[in-house]
């Protein structure tokens, strides 16, 4: 891919003047965070930058793929990399909400409840194989996702800030599962699947004796403040009318297709906004331009779209769908 | 889980019900009521919105019915009266099982055929623009059937889609219109019986008769003149002649349809004149007295009448040259001069009585000379209607016992078909002959051309004098000149608001459109046809090649009409940048670089690396850095920005691309 240098000295001069120091120092330490993680996490750098595009544009993330393709070490990494408290929470189909959220427990010593914080309060929290767990634990999960908040008892928690779930789900043709309702799925900003490492990288895999060892190799590169200072970053990513239209006019083409039953929301074209202005800031760019509308448009629009069913006839990919709709809409 | 949407909502019921009831409406008006009636309350029960559909015993049950009856209506299912009703029926009664969107689609394409059928009982302008308007709902109808809500969006909004969809057809129809083969004889024949109501002057004459076309504004026929026009006072257009009454009402006679034997010379003729005839469903045609030219499929009788083997039932265009000077003194055979002088027998004595005064009076004024007998006498009958108190008025008085009595020395309030009555009669009673003659008489100027409405319409008198032959009286002149001079209007003022007259105005120009229509839409016929085609060297084209000419036509406009809507709806943008960014993005394709609208501007970079030379490439990425950044980065409004958009347009305008040559192509791959 060639390299675009949107660099114009009186334009960047006014787009400089917005990124406080911090921020500015945040910024410089992205891309050795995104080569660390790379590195553990071999042969999918396209969703490596997804994940960290998720991260800064404050949503969270779904990760369905089959088991062992590196679900769990992508987040393992992403973890190690970003200085977060972080906790893991293995869904199985016997969790109760309770044991995500926590509990209140009467205590002898001060003879009154007091509420014992689950794994929940966390600022990096892998939700893994969501689909395993009854749906009662799943929208415990997903509420606390939509608001940043809890409540147990009449009492309200803040979650800690920054506050980032990455879940990982199995495809759901497999046995003993619950899928994600439509209304659940919409929480989530971006869902990727990492695929089958392709050859160079699958053969670094094997050659690699102790991946262990990659992964304790790991430094915390981003603080929680580098962290909001790159999402408060992203926010101010400039997108022009004319990329304000294109977003529009994706939006729209789903809604207006033939084949879509449901297309897309207003919610999924502010997520598509903010995804994309997140992926130019990972391009190192103040502005966004239509390839990062592309880049995070499958992603976000994948699990949202609900296609008819046409009997007879060869189901298409909700995948596919999200390249068709990009092939259709002109570049305004 | 999902599934298409094939079930009908109510709204797209309705709309597909009012499309229906659009199309078949103009033939509601024209199928006897019964059947109608019957149509319009399954329309109705479809609409309720508690409708199951029928079972099918009782489906079939209204089908059979449906044909019986119009069987039993019409004596026949033949014919375009039953069959245009039958196809009405079988649209309305598939509603019965419109059920699904499929259902839908197919009762609105019927709905097309249905009210393009109405072609073949009218014609005229107005029909044209209530098919548009029935095909207009139709396609939207069909708008909102692939539509699965209508929620946020209006009315307006669905007609301008309609509308749109519409839009491409239009010069595919133009083409068709002026190359599809005509055909010299209408493909439907009219069957007998099936004649429509019949309009204007009919073949008898009774009081009333005449007035009452005097409301009807309508237009009788148009007459465009090739040199002199005659005054108006001259212009008597002849219809039916009759010589028979009975007291009440006048008839025409076998002998009076006998060819004539003396037709007037050609070389003598003064008026030529094209008169352009609406449907009256007689067997004849108006022309002024006498004609010499006339055309082929009319013939003139003795009284010289054009008659015609067929009722007109179409617009008719024919070209009349006439002589008016012609005298018709054919020397009249003994069964003609007896019917010329006969009379109900006991009828009218007063009227007898004054006749034979009159006829004293000349006998011995001009003794042993007949024609001067006879002209005294006419002269003596016009001065009575002048002199005694006599009134040109549209109000009946019902005759009592007598009409002609009554009329005479009574009333004295009539219309023109009473003077024309009564003065013939007192001729016949005085011996003599005379006969009446129906037709239209003026007529006014409407710009190019004089239009002559059924209002004109007008009865008068001819005598036969020995020395002159049958001469014209008018008795309603002596009555009321302005009639002959000005017209009917001139002399009674038509009562109501709708003959006020701006309205008479406007329908006067109104009727200038029609006569365009008439002239340049339903008279394109095989002849213009050619005449058109001629410059373009198709000389005497046959429809085969006609019907070759016309696909070859139709086939490349509908590509045309594809390629150029595939292309303005990709490139339609009031933005002069992206317009340059896309006309680039056209002059890549050509030089084989695989990029779409759809691409951003770094994929068409990178598309194009491997198709264009090094330099050609590096031109480009500047273009499409520059691109981006003025299109997508920040920036504030001001002269500079505003300068280099326009600079950058220049420059995207003018980029060539350079494609790398094939050669050069694979010696690139060879040495990688």
């Amino acid at each position: 891919m060639p390299q675009i240098m949107p660099e114009d000295s009186q334009n960047a001069n006014i787009s400089r003047l917005s990124i406080s120091a911090a921020a500015d120092r945040s910024l410089t330490k992205l891309p050795q965070a995104l080569a660390q993680v790379n590195d553990v996490v071999l042969g999918s750098p396209q969703a490596v930058k997804l994940t960290f595009c998720c991260l800064f544009a404050g949503g969270h993330l779904l990760i369905e793929d089959r088991p062992g393709v590196g679900k769990t070490t992508l987040a393992n990494a992403m973890a190690a990399t970003l200085g977060l408290a972080y906790s893991r929470i293995q869904f199985t189909s016997d969790l109760l909400p309770a044991d995500v959220v926590g509990i209140s427990i009467y205590s002898q010593n001060h003879e009154q409840f007091s509420f014992q914080q689950g794994p929940l309060f966390s600022q990096l929290v892998l939700a893994d194989e969501i689909n395993r767990a009854p749906p009662r634990t799943q929208s415990a999960l997903l509420e606390a996702m939509a608001e940043n908040q809890v409540t147990v008892d009449g009492n309200l928690y803040a979650l800690p800030q920054p506050f980032f779930v990455i879940a990982t789900q199995n495809p759901l043709d497999l046995a003993g599962t619950w899928l994600l309702p439509d209304s659940q799925l919409d929480r989530f900003l971006l869902r990727i699947s990492l695929g089958y490492p392709p050859r160079e990288a699958e053969r670094a895999l094997l050659r690699t004796p102790d991946r262990q060892s990659v992964m304790d190799q790991c430094q915390r590169l981003l603080s929680s403040e580098d962290v909001l200072a790159l999402r408060s970053l992203a926010n101010q990513v400039h997108c022009s009318d004319a990329l304000l239209d294109y977003i529009h006019a994706l939006v729209e083409q789903s809604r207006n297709h033939a084949l879509i039953a449901t297309g897309l929301s207003p919610r999924a074209g502010l997520a598509l906004l903010a995804a994309t202005r997140a992926y130019a800031m990972l391009e190192g760019r103040v502005h966004a331009e239509p390839d990062d509308v592309k880049a995070v448009f499958t992603a976000m629009s994948a699990h949202r779209l609900k296609l008819y069913e046409e009997p007879g006839k060869q189901q298409l990919d909700t995948t596919q769908m999200a390249d068709e709709l990009l092939a259709a809409t002109a570049i305004p | 889980m999902n599934r298409a949407p094939t079930e009908l909502q109510q709204h797209m019921v309705s709309w597909v019900m009012g499309a229906t009831l659009l199309s078949i409406l103009p033939h509601l008006t024209r199928m006897s009521p019964a059947l109608s009636v019957l149509l319009l309350l399954l329309l109705a029960w479809r609409l309720h919105p508690g409708f199951k559909p029928p079972h099918w015993v009782v489906r079939s049950a209204l089908v059979i019915g449906a044909v019986l009856l119009v069987f039993w209506l019409n004596g026949g299912i033949w014919g375009r009266l039953p069959g245009s009703q039958l196809l009405c029926a079988m649209v309305v009664l598939k509603s019965m099982e419109l059920q699904r969107r499929r259902d839908a689609l197919l009762i609105v394409s019927l709905g097309f055929f249905v009210a393009a059928t109405w072609f073949l009982f009218d014609q005229s302008m107005l029909t044209f623009g209530y098919l548009i308007a029935a095909t207009w709902l139709g396609l939207t109808s069909m708008i909102v059937l692939h539509r699965e809500q209508l929620q946020g969006i209006d009315v307006p909004t669905l007609f301008r889609q309609g509308a749109l969809l519409a839009a491409p057809a239009i010069p595919i129809a133009i083409a068709l219109f002026f190359l599809f083969p005509r055909l010299s004889t209408p493909l439907w024949g009219i069957q007998g019986g099936e004649l429509e109501g019949r309009t204007g002057l009919s073949d008898s004459m009774s009081p009333g008769d005449i007035s009452s076309l005097f409301l009807d504004d309508s237009p009788a026929f148009r007459v465009k003149f090739e040199g002199p026009v005659p005054t108006m006072a001259e212009r008597y257009w002849r219809g039916p002649v009759l010589w028979q009454f009975d007291g009440r009402r006048w008839t025409q006679i076998f002998y009076g349809g006998i060819t004539a034997k003396r037709e007037p010379d050609r070389r003598d003729a003064d008026l030529r004149y094209e008169v352009e005839l609406e449907p009256h469903q007689q067997k004849w045609i108006y022309a002024l007295d006498y004609p010499a030219v006339y055309p082929e499929e009319a013939r003139l009788t003795l009284d010289y009448l054009l008659r015609t083997k067929r009722p007109i039932t179409s617009l008719k265009r024919y070209l009349i040259a006439s002589d008016t000077d012609f005298i018709d003194n054919s020397a009249t055979s003994k069964t003609l001069s007896l019917q010329a002088l006969q009379l109900p027998a006991d009828t009218a004595p007063q009227a007898h009585a004054l006749a034979a005064q009159w006829r004293a009076a000349a006998v011995q004024a001009h003794p042993g000379q007949e024609s001067d007998q006879m002209r005294m006498i006419v002269n003596t009958a016009m001065s009575y209607f002048h002199e005694q108190p006599f009134f040109y008025r549209l109000e009946m008085i019902p005759a009592l016992q007598d009409p002609i009595d009554d009329f005479l020395f009574s009333s004295r309030i009539g219309y023109c078909e009473h003077y024309a009555s009564s003065f013939t009669y007192l001729m016949r009673a005085a011996g003599v002959p005379a006969r009446v003659v129906t037709g239209y008489q003026g007529g006014i100027d409407n710009g190019d051309y004089y239009l002559i409405r059924q209002s004109d319409a007008h009865a008068w008198s001819e005598v036969w004098i020995p020395d002159s032959g049958w001469t014209r009286v008018d008795p309603t002149s002596a009555v009321a000149p302005e009639r002959v001079t000005s017209g009917s209007r001139s002399v009674i003022d038509a009562p109501g608001w709708l003959h006020a007259d701006w309205l008479v105005d406007v329908r006067n120009r109104i009727d200038v459109m029609r006569y365009w229509w008439n002239r340049n839409v339903i008279s394109f016929d095989a002849k213009s046809q050619s005449r058109l085609l001629q410059p373009l060297g198709l000389n005497y084209a046959s429809h085969t090649r006609l019907l070759l000419i016309m696909l070859a036509t139709t086939t490349l406009l509908g590509l045309g009409l594809y390629f150029w809507l595939r292309r303005s709806e990709l490139t339609s943008t009031s933005d002069p940048l992206l317009k340059a960014w896309r006309e680039l993005l056209r002059r890549l394709q050509r030089v084989g670089v695989n990029c779409q609208y759809s691409s951003t501007p770094g994929e068409v970079l990178r598309l194009a690396n491997p198709q264009l030379q090094a330099e050609s490439w590096a031109q480009l990425q500047l273009l499409v850095q520059r691109f981006l950044q003025l299109r997508y980065a920040r920036q504030f409004d001001s002269p500079q920005i505003t300068l280099a958009r326009r600079v950058l347009r220049k420059r995207l305008q003018q980029f060539r691309p350079h494609p790398v040559h094939r050669t050069s192509l694979i010696f690139n791959r060879t040495s990688a």
